[in-house]
């Protein structure tokens, strides 16, 4: 995310501390006051892009004329910048003689960087900054903890209530009004593509509370902001430059929203997203111009209490949090309800507590992800210098005896470990821009859409990439220090003579492919672990073929019907849909609120509650609920028949036990209903994350859900399903244009497949899938190579042995197995530290799991068998061939 | 003592010679890019003027800038009556080796071959 706040954008914080640590001191200060008063004009003069070039060329400037002044003064230089520049070029080109592995490990690295990279920004833009507003730490919102409901901090409050803060005068207090987590709606006109949009209503002073000021044209006015006022509406920026180019004659321009004109007034500033994370609004319209838009009776009043505003203020300079929290103690803000208010700051109340944990959990198992990919990364350019040292092992060891200091030879491994590097962070910006490109697909826990956030290349991210790099580096030269320097000449010496080099040599490198094994075993494992859940999530209703199934309100009320009009429209709805060749049923269920339920008289003890829903004739059977007890409803069962009812399975089991509920009455707790008597038992629908659910159905025709007031607002839950011919989206395009024929006024919600919105909600644990799938697959190839790698060099050092025993007898199989019961040991080491490292990370991945266990014995012993045997399949190669030398030439070169 | 001037140096006693009494680094980066188009670090003027102000060819003091320009602490600079004859020592060695030449600089550089001659 850049930086938007304010006048003027930070510098370059990074050459910024480049400068402030490597200029003279006696400088410091004058160099970087001018550095950004030069930076301040060039953003405003020059642009944000050149200004940040131009920066980095002063900065860089001042620190090499220091660095000059030095030398020329005949201080201790150190490190000659020309020296470095000969060191650099020299490791160069000495992995230019090993391209094939040099790529690899780039690559590798680069993967492992700009995933890290991606990951900070992902988890920066969440929990460090996600509003992008000025001195969002003083800004706070209004929460509220109810005893009854837990002791978790929630939102949303009655108009009254806001008012109330508003009018306490304590501080200045904005606020921003939604029904329902978003309101989608159409945009019409204009030339903008007609999809669902999400509007966020605020008041009139919601930016100046912000601090912030539209990119074109205003924000509402105070006479906007009034209820009946003609509707004006700000567009957010993404809205703006995604449908409208950009274009600044955008304002003036009158868009529908469900049929009504809406002025667009203003943009609103670039970046700001609203007060959540990843749940930004396409435009926003003045509070009160919400009853306009959504009839609900109570917006305003207090009856029924409906909870939609949400105040958000800014902290008067100079009072801390808790200060004002006393102030607020000692207001009755809704004398109605028996609430404690809690103020929250602003940046903590952008990820709803209800998913914080969950946000929190999920971070962490990138983060962990990411490191492991690092891990392989390092582990696979470590063994790169392994080898490379190793081929170099006589003329560092001569080097050393000629009394090269080891420092000097560390150092001279440790250039190569940077030159890599610094490829790999090169490489690492496109990796880490296809990485944010795919990321968008999905939502992470919480609904939080990645690709509303405000996620792309910046300074924190190229900071991120280089301190990635820097710990790279960091973790080569450590390991080219302890594995690559350390030989003695009579080692070298002794190998050369022909015997056998010590153990410790083959032990680093076992070392490095036992850590690639381990890594591979845990992030393949918890590819499969998501992949099983997301199997299991989609087969959650066996029989049922979900991919056809697709169910939509139909809220015809909200449109201005009445019951009689409503009930003549979805009369003739069916008819027409029920002619069309795309679909092959439907249904029609009017889901209303739960509640307990009475059974004989006496009230059940549920653990959950029940959900009461009245159904027609065909809703059944176009669902694909089987019957297995008693009857479905019929045609008889019409009003002023007995009433009859059908509970699901699980309800049944509660009312009966094992016995048959068949002829027990039931009614809804406090409904002014007559009992029903149960006919059946049916088969439930199952969605994800829900417990086998509880359910009462009544026919339809026996009108027994309480019809709400005319206005009311109140919806009926009515509910259509269809079940598609063959392809959903047929079935979809049919539904929309059949209602669009009939009243074009009526909108229905986004529909999908019921399979479709299984896999959305599974969106957490298919992201998991693909990023561990797509880093197991990358540490899969990385450790068989390894593998093969260190199977060939075995099989070569150990040739001479293998030429004794062949002599003294020893058959060809018995000598593979040998060779190959190495390749098991290492590898079975390496599986035995990646069931550690699971085990250690079981309970992260426990919380995204869909019935499926951390050690899930089919994934877990799946995939630690096909380690297994791809290991050995890649080390028969070299054991076959070592076995298969020709005996007195082994012996005569030895 | 000794007069001679690097090229940098002399473009900062210009500058310096361009403005009446004192100025602030920043000012005289900024001289120096408008005149000849050259970027110059701020690290580059500091430590040229310490060496400048070593030779005695140049004062300095720290105070704080006025409101309008900023507020923050800045190094004044000025030119001293030696940095002024050095200055015109090397700009008049130039300008007496340049004497007549102008013309042939002008042609050699416009010739193609960029060269007066073989080597």
């Amino acid at each position: 995310m850049s930086v938007r706040r304010g006048p003027v954008p930070r510098p370059p914080r990074i050459a910024r501390f480049l400068v402030s640590r490597l200029c003279p001191a006696r400088h410091v200060d004058f160099i970087l006051g001018d550095l950004d008063d030069d930076w301040a004009e060039s953003v405003e003069s020059r642009g944000r892009l050149v200004a940040r070039v131009r920066y980095w060329r002063l900065a860089v400037g001042s620190i090499l004329a220091g660095r000059r002044a030095r030398v020329a003064a005949g201080g201790r230089s150190g490190v000659t910048f020309e020296g470095l520049v000969q060191e650099l070029s020299h490791g160069a080109r000495r992995l230019r003689r090993q391209p094939l592995a040099s790529m690899v490990s780039v690559l590798t690295l680069a993967c492992a960087i700009g995933a890290s990279a991606v990951t900070w920004s992902l988890v920066s833009e969440m929990f460090l900054h996600p509003l992008d507003v000025r001195q969002p730490e003083r800004l706070v919102r209004l929460g509220f903890r109810d005893d009854a409901r837990g002791p978790r901090i929630r939102y949303g409050h009655t108009y009254p209530a806001y008012r109330s803060l508003r009018d306490a005068g304590l501080m200045p207090v904005a606020a921003t009004g939604a029904i329902g987590a978003r309101t989608p709606l159409l945009i019409e006109g204009a030339g903008v593509e007609e999809r669902p949009r999400s509007v966020l209503f605020a008041s009139h002073d919601l930016l100046e509370v912000l601090g912030l000021q539209p990119s074109q044209g205003r924000f509402f006015t105070e006479s906007e902001d009034r209820r009946g006022a003609a509707l004006v509406a700000v567009l957010s920026d993404r809205l703006w430059r995604g449908e409208f180019d950009g274009d600044p004659g955008v304002v003036g321009q009158v868009i529908r929203l469900r049929d009504r004109p809406v002025a667009i007034v203003g943009v609103a500033p670039e970046g700001f997203d609203g007060l959540e994370v990843g749940r930004s609004p396409d435009l926003f319209m003045p509070l009160h111009a919400i009853d306009q838009i959504q009839r609900y009776e109570g917006l305003y009043g207090d009856r029924p209490p409906l909870h939609w505003v949400d105040p958000v203020a800014r902290l008067p300079d100079g009072v801390t949090l808790g200060q004002m929290q006393e102030r607020l103690n000692g207001l009755q803000l809704d004398p109605a309800r028996e609430r404690t208010y809690v103020l929250v700051d602003a940046e903590t109340a952008a990820i709803r507590e209800s998913s914080r944990a969950d946000v929190r959990q999920f971070s962490g198992l990138l983060g962990a992800t990411v490191l492991l990919l690092l891990a392989i990364g390092s582990l696979t350019v470590g063994m790169l210098l392994v080898m490379r040292t190793e081929a170099r092992s006589g003329e560092l060891a001569m080097c050393l005896a000629l009394g090269a200091s080891r420092s000097r030879l560390v150092a001279g491994v440790a250039v190569e470990g940077f030159v890599l590097a610094a490829a790999s962070a090169l490489l690492a910006v496109p990796v880490a821009r296809l990485l944010f490109v795919g990321l968008r697909a999905f939502e992470l826990p919480g609904g939080i859409r990645v690709e509303l956030l405000d996620l792309s290349i910046d300074s924190r991210l190229l900071a991120g990439i280089a301190a990635a790099a820097v710990a790279s580096v960091a973790v080569m030269a450590g390991l080219a220090s302890l594995f690559g320097v350390r030989r003695q000449l009579g080692d070298v010496l002794r190998s050369r003579a022909g015997a056998t080099p010590r153990l410790t040599r083959r032990r680093s490198r076992a070392a490095l492919v036992t850590g690639q094994v381990a890594v591979t075993l845990v992030l393949v494992t918890g590819a499969g672990l998501f992949a099983r859940s997301v199997t299991r999530a989609l087969s959650l209703n066996p029989g049922i073929d979900t991919s056809r199934l697709i169910s939509v309100s139909l809220d015809l009320e909200q449109f201005g019907y009445d019951p009689p009009r409503a009930a003549t429209f979805v009369d003739e709805l069916r008819a027409r849909l029920a002619a069309h060749p795309a679909i092959a049923s439907l249904g029609v269920q009017y889901a209303g609120r739960g509640g307990n339920v009475v059974v004989d008289g006496t009230e059940l003890d549920p653990p959950q509650s029940v959900t009461y829903a009245a159904i027609d004739l065909h809703y059944l059977d176009t669902v694909g609920l089987r019957v297995p007890a008693g009857r479905s409803f019929t045609a008889d069962d019409r009003a002023g028949a007995p009433p009859v009812a059908i509970v699901t399975e699980a309800l049944a089991r509660h009312i009966a036990g094992e016995d048959s509920p068949l002829g027990h009455r039931i009614v809804e707790a406090g409904a002014p209903l007559a009992p029903a008597e149960i006919v059946g038992v049916v088969t439930a629908l199952r969605g994800v994350g829900s417990q086998a659910p509880l359910k009462m159905y009544r026919p339809v025709a026996q009108q027994t859900l309480p019809t709400p007031p005319p206005g009311s607002g109140v919806t009926v839950g009515r509910r259509l399903t269809v079940r598609a011919t063959d392809d959903a989206g047929a079935a979809i395009g049919a539904v929309t244009s059949t209602v669009r024929a009939m009243d074009p006024t009526v909108r229905l919600d986004p529909m999908s497949s019921m399979q479709a919105s299984v896999l959305d909600r599974m969106a957490p644990q298919r992201f998991g899938m693909t990023v561990m799938g797509a880093l197991g697959a990358i540490a899969l190839f990385l450790s068989v190579l390894g593998t093969y790698v260190l199977a060939e060099s075995m099989a070569t050092q150990r040739q001479r042995e293998i030429g004794i025993r062949a002599a003294l007898g020893a058959g060809g199989g018995r000598l593979r197995a040998l060779l190959l019961k190495d390749t098991i040991r290492l590898v079975g080491v390496g599986l035995l530290v990646g069931f550690f490292l699971s085990w250690l990370g079981a309970d992260t991945i426990r919380a995204f799991l869909f019935q499926v266990e951390p050690f899930d014995p089919l994934v877990t012993g799946g995939v630690a068998v096909t380690i297994l045997v791809l290991a050995l399949a890649v080390s028969l190669r070299p054991a076959f061939a070592a076995t298969r030398l020709d005996l007195a030439r082994v012996l005569r070169a030895n | 003592m000794d007069r001679y001037l690097g090229q940098f140096e002399q473009l900062l006693l210009f500058a310096l010679l361009d403005s009446e009494g004192e100025v602030d680094g920043a000012s005289i980066r900024e001289r120096i890019e408008s005149r000849t188009g050259r970027l110059v670090s701020p690290g580059a003027v500091y430590t040229a003027m310490d060496r400048l102000e070593g030779r005695g060819f140049v004062s300095s003091r720290i105070r704080t800038a006025p409101p309008e320009e900023g507020g923050r602490e800045r190094k004044y600079y000025w030119l001293e009556r030696e940095g002024a004859q050095a200055l015109e020592h090397c700009y008049r060695a130039l300008s007496r080796m340049a004497e007549g030449l102008e013309r042939r600089l002008a042609e050699a550089a416009a010739s193609e071959s960029g060269g007066s001659g073989g080597r």
